[in-house]
């Protein structure tokens, strides 16, 4: 550098770094510990993102779980329909608690399929309806994609109507009382308990007839 | 400055060693003598920066907005809370200082935008501080230069730190950044000028200001720990020491936050927030800033280029800044500003890559990369210099390296004052005068769907509610018909808003009002309006039927229901609804003793005691035409077929009100239900002026556009009622109220939010502290004359 080991004039002197160069060594060090620092921020974006969480749009809802793949819950807003085909790729919405313009609409912006069922509260669907979601389920619940199923307040028609769906595709009893827990299959209404009750005994009838069972036509229907 | 007499008796008595602390202090009068100019320019352009047109520009975002309206809460009743809850987001000194000030200039119960403007003048001078001790700091760290070197330095500081966009944007506004900038930089400001000071007074000073700091925001720790940085850089013992006990004692002090917590019961929720947000700071829960997934950081960027083009220039030399001072011998002053930029960098780093983006951090990044970019630029020139003069043997700086430096000065705050001049030169603040119109000219029940965040507009407006729709169609179908779009909030999906609702009013609605905003480019006042007869439209299932909005923006309107009076909801929707009835126009209305009746836009719906809750439609069109020809004509409805003319099926000549008619296919059966569904057919299509078709039946005059679309009944019931045929007094006509929207927000449990506790003990807090630091500086004077003392015997032996 010109002017090396002459004083540097008041004009000339600067506040930072004017102290000439740092040794090779010393940069070595420094460059190693910059790339440390690197490789650590790397490793920290690896490691919080994978435990990053938004807010997580199914359990905001009222009654809203997950019971073997099927989505359910009570009634959603239009944001929370939003966010639940985002974040948990629903395709379609059926709606246990009947006619709703307004989630119609929605269901129809958001290019979401939608059915609506009028299933009496603390009743379970009748076999005409379970017929109606398992095509619908059928027609949606495919390639990752996923339906949620709703009444107003996620309560038992939607867990009734889930633990239906599921011993409907074949799944055993002991493996859906599993899903649902205990503590699930309590909020039942004891008409919802006996309509469960009455589809898994019509499932394993074997063809024989089951007089005063309104499910005793149903069959292993897988969707 | 109490501390005074401990430092003149350092120096042993007797002795003619210059007191270094009287030679400072005179030196420090002389200077300020000498540099009121430099002051006084400083203070203008900050002054000039910050607080002109300050009222207009920018925009009102939500912390202002709330906050705000919490300092309010403070003023009024000592509560700090936005929702019935405690706050515990934020600490309480910001609010308490801003409480202190609406309190003083009598706006603690004023409306909020006028509020909102006192409150930024206390904001926009934290901010000509924040300037003005930025300024103060660099000119303390330019020592090395000489006198108008220094000067120039701290001028371009000052400049570009008053006109810097990021800092500008949050230092106008009444949000805690200016607070929290200010008592930071305090920090720095005493750190550095008491770094040769007495163990005691630095710690004293400089845990009090960090303390405090915290208090204001506890995101400062990420400016305040650049005093602990400096002291490892320095490896002076003392010096870390020192800073290590002072940001120590800093944090203890702010405890009193969570003590606050514990006095009011609630020390559990305090962590639960506390918690939320290192997670959030962290990274683990993304729900604000660019980092949010969904959200582009590389689009943001671009968009904001124009706005914050010469923040991310500093940005980039600050960076470059940093790898010098890493790289090279420092001074004292250069290892300081050394531990400011990477204290600056790396907080900047760790945000943008993993943590929380929130643009308002960046105003604590933002004077320590000034600074640095200032300095590099100088270290450059000096470089440059030092070269030149090798060679031609001159000890001025050459002119070149000057010119450069000044060009390259001149352009950044020419982009800095560019933009700054393009948003707030004149006014922005779309979000006051959006809700000063809906205030003024929209009817207090008139329902606004907000864009972004409600609350602001809700605030703003003095507690009005909005809703927070983000799909239009269900915004319609619940009956609200006016919306407000801020379309920054749609690039930014911000809220409620997305592109997809922008697109959605913007093909739908008809802009009823638009006002400047920089912030959201431009607030807008939406209208979507809806047919009577859209079935989607104004229309909410309700038990054992529907509720229909015919009035305003979600004002009122009538239920349609199955009820012991009758089954109005089945007959109506068996008659095609909204779709083609319309609207109803009265409550279900008790006619006589054994009827009831309903109106809609397109038939009568009756019932009668004697036919059980069956609904049907009265032929009401048969009953016009015949008993008064002339209102019936007069209302232009299609002529009716003279008495005898075989018609009835054979009439059914037009495609889509055969098909709406029959509901179906044209068959004996389906005709013959649709005779008990509307009567029969009247007359043949006729083309009305205008060009519909319609074609009259028994019950309701059905038509259709001539060029196709939906068929719906003619109005005949309001035909009638204008004839007199109905009586109007005979119909319940007062609208009902509406069922309440959806997404509203539910109040929260009351929980004790008083912020007097915290006060008593910082008060406390504050009165043992500075006991403390009275009795350390006892002790230390005490050892002092004993040293002392004992150097005398010494003398004297």
């Amino acid at each position: 550098m010109a002017g090396r080991g002459a004083p540097v004039t008041a004009q000339m002197q600067a506040a930072i770094g004017g102290g000439g160069r740092l040794p090779r060594k010393m940069l070595i060090w420094q460059g190693v510990i910059a790339l440390a620092l690197v490789v650590l921020l790397i490793f920290a974006k690896q490691y919080v993102t994978a435990r990053e969480v938004g807010p997580d749009p199914l359990g905001a809802l009222p009654g809203g779980e997950t019971v073997a793949g099927l989505d359910i819950g009570g009634a959603p807003a239009d944001y929370q329909l939003e966010a639940l085909a985002a974040t948990y790729h629903v395709d379609a919405v059926a709606n246990l608690a009947g006619p709703n313009v307004a989630e119609q609409v929605t269901a129809a912006s958001l290019h979401l399929g939608y059915l609506t069922l009028n299933v009496p509260p603390d009743s379970a669907p009748t076999w005409a309806q379970l017929q109606t979601l398992a095509a619908f389920l059928r027609a949606h619940a495919k390639n990752g994609n996923s339906v949620y199923v709703h009444d107003d307040i996620g309560g038992g028609r939607a867990l009734s109507t889930a633990c239906m769906l599921l011993l409907l595709r074949g799944t055993s009893w002991a493996a859906v009382q599993r899903e649902a827990t205990a503590t699930g299959l309590k909020t039942l209404s004891p008409a919802q308990t006996q309509a469960v009750s009455q589809l898994n005994s019509a499932l394993h009838s074997n063809g024989k007839s089951l007089s005063n069972n309104p499910y005793s036509n149903a069959r292993i229907d897988p969707w | 400055m109490g501390l005074r007499p401990v430092s003149l008796r350092l120096s042993p008595p007797g002795t003619a060693i210059p007191d270094q602390d009287v030679t400072k202090r005179a030196s420090t009068r002389q200077s300020m003598r000498q540099e009121w100019p430099l002051a006084a320019f400083c203070g203008c352009v900050a002054g000039i920066a910050l607080l002109y047109n300050i009222f207009g520009s920018p925009d009102t975002l939500y912390d202002e907005a709330a906050y705000t309206w919490a300092a309010q809460q403070v003023a009024q009743g000592w509560h700090l809370t936005l929702d019935n809850q405690a706050f515990f987001v934020h600490p309480p000194l910001m609010f308490l200082l801003q409480a202190g000030w609406l309190r003083l200039t009598g706006q603690s119960s004023a409306a909020l935008p006028s509020a909102i403007r006192t409150a930024r003048i206390l904001a926009g001078f934290a901010g000509v501080v924040d300037v003005l001790l930025v300024a103060s700091l660099a000119y303390r760290l330019a020592a090395h230069a000489g006198p108008r070197r220094r000067r120039v330095l701290t001028g371009v500081v000052a400049l570009l730190t008053a006109l810097d966009p990021v800092l500008v944007r949050y230092d106008r506004q009444d949000v805690i950044e200016p607070f929290a900038l200010c008592a930071s930089m305090l920090v720095l400001y005493a750190a550095w000028a008491m770094r040769r000071r007495p163990a005691v007074a630095y710690v004293a000073v400089v845990s009090l200001l960090t303390g405090l700091s915290l208090l204001t925001n506890q995101i400062t720790i990420f400016v305040i720990v650049v005093p602990v940085i400096f002291a490892l850089l320095q490896r002076d013992g003392s010096l870390i020491r020192r800073s290590i006990a002072a940001l120590g004692i800093g944090i203890v002090f702010s405890q009193v936050f969570l003590l606050w917590s514990i006095e009011l019961g609630l020390g559990g929720d305090f962590v639960d927030v506390q918690t939320a947000s290192l997670r959030r700071l962290v990274g683990l829960l993304q729900i604000t800033g660019f980092n949010v997934p969904g959200v582009s950081l590389t689009s943001a960027l671009e968009r904001s280029v124009t706005q914050y083009s010469s923040s991310y220039v500093v940005l980039a030399v600050g960076f470059l800044a940093l790898v010098w001072c890493w790289t090279r011998r420092n001074s004292e002053s250069g290892h300081f500003l050394t531990a400011w930029v990477t204290a600056s960098y790396a907080f900047g780093v760790y945000i943008a890559a993993v943590g929380t983006l929130n643009e308002q951090f960046f105003v604590y990044l933002m004077p320590g990369t000034i600074v640095g970019t200032v300095f590099f630029g100088d270290a450059l020139i000096a470089r440059w210099g030092r070269r030149v003069e090798g060679v031609k043997g001159d000890a001025r700086i050459p002119r070149l390296p000057l010119v450069a430096g000044a060009v390259g000065c001149v352009a950044l705050v020419g982009l800095s004052a560019a933009s700054w001049g393009a948003d707030y030169l004149g006014p922005g603040d779309g979000v006051v005068q959006v809700d000063h119109l809906i205030a003024t000219t929209l009817p207090a029940c008139a329902a606004v769907n907000a864009s972004g965040d409600s609350e602001k507009y809700s605030y703003v407006s003095g507690g009005r509610a909005f809703t927070s729709f983000t799909v239009g169609a269900e915004a319609l179908a619940y009956g609200v018909h006016y919306f407000i779009l801020a379309p920054e909030d749609a690039i930014e999906s911000t809220g409620d808003m997305s592109p997809a609702l922008e697109s959605w009013i913007e093909d739908n609605g008809t802009r009823l009002a638009t006002f400047p905003s920089q912030v959201y480019k431009t607030v807008q006042l939406w209208q979507v309006a809806a047919s009577p007869y859209d079935p989607a439209a104004d229309f909410v299932d309700i038990t054992g039927g529907a509720f229909v909005n015919t009035v305003g923006s979600d004002c009122g309107g009538y239920t349609v229901t199955d009820t012991s009076s009758g089954s109005f909801y089945s007959a109506y929707q068996a008659l095609g609804g909204k779709g083609v009835l319309g609207a109803p126009l009265s409550q279900v209305s008790i006619i006589s003793d054994d009827e009831h009746e309903q109106l809609f836009d397109g038939a009568v719906l009756a019932s009668s005691i004697g036919t059980g809750s069956a609904v049907q439609a009265l032929p009401i069109v048969t009953t016009l035409a015949t008993r008064n020809p002339n209102a019936y004509k007069k209302a232009g409805l299609p002529p009716i077929a003279s008495a005898g003319t075989a018609g009835g099926r054979s009439w059914l000549t037009n495609a889509a009100i055969t098909r709406a008619y029959l509901g179906g296919a044209n068959t004996a059966s389906a005709y013959t239900a649709a005779v008990t569904r509307y009567g029969p057919p009247l007359g043949p299509p006729s083309v009305l002026a205008g060009g519909t078709i319609a074609q009259p039946f028994a019950d309701v005059v059905l038509e259709t556009p001539a060029d196709g679309g939906a068929v719906h009944a003619a109005a005949v019931p309001q035909a009638a009622l204008n004839a007199g045929l109905l009586r109007a007094s005979d119909f319940d006509q007062a609208p009902q109220a509406a069922p309440a929207l959806p997404n509203q927000d539910t109040p929260e449990p009351a929980q004790p939010t008083s912020v007097k506790p915290f006060v008593m003990t910082l008060g406390i807090t504050l009165v043992l502290y500075g006991l403390a630091v009275v009795l350390a500086v006892r002790r230390r004077r005490r050892k002092w004359n004993m040293r002392e003392d004992a150097w005398r015997d010494g003398v004297r032996q």
